[in-house]
């Protein structure tokens, strides 16, 4: 793999206004009844506005701990994360949950729309959050809808979806609010290869017309194409970043 | 973000349901077991409690409570009028007779004697006939309800029908008429209850030498109460009580000396824990099942407060529907079973009660859930 060596190399500084996201020295144990267990030993990471990086690594190497600090559902235990120059550990509870309400999109490996709500309420769900009036907010979600090619099945329930169509409706509700940032966690795992292909091509090209920075976890190889950029994890640190050619057989 | 709340709630059909059936059924629980234990208190005083317009009750000195009767002697009616402050004081007369019907069937029954001018101490709501009819040569009147089924009287044609006016009885081998009837509240020896006056009481009863078992008093505006007492307890060694301290001493008495009370206490109690224990875990499991999507809301935006909000409206709304449900149904029931034996009485205390308990139920159960959701790790959304 062809290793950009300075992908660390960017101080907070230089970053603001222009990185999406700057990570620099996070580390983040967890506590366990046979003591304490490091899962990030100190992360640089870079990610520009716009961009596609996918973090790679084999399970447990610290990914999702990764962009869970990066959206902020989780605290570091040391080090500086940086999100559009906002560093959410410094913000107040209130506020941290309005920047995430407001900048980040998310979208899960198991989908996690609620079974009980219609396709169309679960997207509407980050707008109401908004405090979008709710006539307006469903007006929004049909136009995601529509943007993911799921308009037809608004009023059905999740379970009247396939799986690739159910991670379709987690896109749409993932950009319905536009945020700066969509963080996906193996959105294509649960998916067969064609259907996980469609999902990243949908993501790729509302991420490009929205301008929207996406940071992908994935094991998935078939789908390292639609990086920008690869950023390589083992046992709690970045190891390389680089371009999906570079990247193609690495042990995801 | 509330109407969401609902939907994710009442979209989960089963579970809906379920929480709603089982609330409904702890409410019907608890409020049969309390409506029941309601009327039988209320079944115990109600002979002391219906009669109004009067100040005190006086009775012989060891009578404990409405229904321990102590025979005292006709004179003592003048001597508690004597009393200083007394404005008036009439007889009355309550013991049990064999009431025997044209066909041979006889049935105890509850004789009220009345004093014969003032007929103080009358039921309220007479359905047939008019009060002064109880003057009449050898009248009674019976409360329809306590008579239903038990003094039935023969219909010429083999079968039994509900006493009328004009039917007769034999009360101790006494010619008695029908000429009116009543409804009144069931009492706790739920026997047929028939009125009369206090003179032809006694002449329908068993010769006694005493044959008078309370004093109704009614005491002059300006007459001192702890003082009456004092004069009737020491100068004539009677016992006087108001109106709500025999009311209450009866109750008391009952509560102490019968277990009656303390099982349906225990009933009541027990279908609150059995009833309630099923509603809260129900919703407790609804919780825990949505702990995820809770997550998932709280990783989106959604801020503690928002999510407390949401688990209240959906708690509440539950409480209240299974609530309105158990309640509806019982009060359904109440009324269309007035005449049957099945005594119960839906007081509003009783409702407001039985509505404080469920919506303790919802809140502690939507609280308990409410603590798992809040403490929940948000990262587990992406595990």
């Amino acid at each position: 793999m062809t290793v950009d060596a300075t992908a660390g190399d960017a101080t907070a500084g230089d970053a603001v206004g222009k990185d999406a996201v700057l990570c620099r020295g996070l580390t983040k144990s967890y506590s366990t009844p046979s003591g304490s267990v490091p899962a990030l030993r100190g992360v640089d990471l870079d990610v520009r506005a716009r961009e596609i990086l996918f973090l790679v690594g084999p399970s447990g190497c610290g990914k999702t701990t990764l962009i869970s600090l990066i959206a902020g559902v989780l605290r570091r235990d040391s080090g500086q994360c940086l999100i559009f120059g906002t560093d959410l550990d410094t913000l107040v509870p209130r506020e941290a949950t309005s920047f995430r309400r407001d900048n980040i999109g998310f979208v899960f490996q198991s989908y996690n729309l609620i079974p009980s709500l219609s396709v169309q309420d679960n997207v509407m769900i980050p707008l109401l959050l908004k405090n979008v009036p709710q006539p307006e907010a469903a007006k929004e979600a049909a136009k995601a809808l529509d943007a993911v090619g799921l308009g037809v099945h608004r009023d059905k329930m999740p379970s009247q979806l396939s799986g690739g169509q159910q991670q379709r409706v987690a896109v749409a509700r993932a950009i319905v609010h536009a945020p700066r940032l969509m963080v996906c966690d193996e959105p294509t795992s649960a998916l067969d290869h064609t259907t996980g292909k469609d999902v990243m091509k949908l993501l790729r090209s509302l991420a490009r017309d929205r301008g929207t920075t996406l940071i992908v976890v994935t094991h998935d190889q078939r789908i390292f194409d639609f990086a920008d950029r690869i950023a390589q994890m083992d046992d709690g640190r970045i190891i390389g970043v680089g371009t999906a050619s570079a990247a193609q057989g690495l042990d995801a | 973000m509330l109407t969401i709340a609902w939907k994710m709630l009442a979209g989960d059909r089963a579970k809906y349901f379920a929480i709603i059936l089982s609330l409904c059924f702890t409410t019907l629980l608890i409020t049969q077991q309390g409506a029941t234990l309601v009327a039988i208190f209320r079944s115990t005083t109600i002979f002391v409690d219906q009669i109004n317009g009067i100040d005190m009750w006086v009775t012989d000195p060891k009578s404990e409570y409405v229904d321990d009767i102590k025979a005292m002697d006709d004179i003592v009616v003048a001597r508690v009028r004597s009393v200083p402050g007394v404005s008036w004081a009439v007889p009355l007369y309550k013991g049990s007779i064999r009431a025997r019907l044209p066909d041979g069937r006889a049935e105890s029954v509850q004789l009220i004697g009345l004093d014969d001018s003032t007929l103080i101490g009358a039921p309220g709501t007479i359905t047939a006939g008019s009060l002064p009819d109880l003057l009449v040569a050898d009248s009674v009147f019976v409360d329809a309800d306590s008579a239903h089924g038990r003094l039935a009287y023969p219909d010429g044609s083999g079968g039994r029908r509900d006493l009328r006016v004009g039917d007769t009885l034999e009360l101790n081998d006494h010619h008695a008429v029908v000429m009116g009837l009543f409804r009144g509240e069931k009492t706790f020896a739920s026997t047929p209850v028939l009125y009369t006056t206090y003179d032809r009481a006694k002449a329908f009863v068993p010769s006694e030498r005493k044959l008078l078992s309370y004093v109704l008093v009614k005491l002059k505006p300006d007459a001192d109460i702890a003082e009456v007492k004092s004069v009737i307890s020491q100068n004539l060694r009677l016992l006087a009580r108001t109106k709500t301290e025999f009311s209450a001493e009866s109750l008391r008495w009952y509560i102490v000396n019968t277990s009656v009370i303390l099982n349906m206490g225990l009933s009541a109690v027990l279908a609150f824990a059995i009833g309630g224990g099923i509603a809260g875990m129900t919703f407790y499991n609804f919780m825990l099942d949505n702990q995820r999507h809770f997550a998932v809301l709280r990783a989106m935006g959604a801020s503690p407060g928002l999510l407390v909000r949401m688990v209240m409206l959906q708690g509440l709304g539950v409480t209240l529907i299974g609530y309105g449900l158990g309640i509806g149904g019982v009060a359904a029931f109440t009324l269309l079973n007035t005449s049957s034996d099945i005594t119960l009485r839906l007081t509003y205390p009783l409702v407001g009660a039985v509505a404080a308990i469920i919506v303790l139920v919802g809140t502690t159960a939507g609280s308990l859930g409410l603590r798992q959701v809040l403490r929940l790790d948000p990262g587990v959304v992406f595990k």
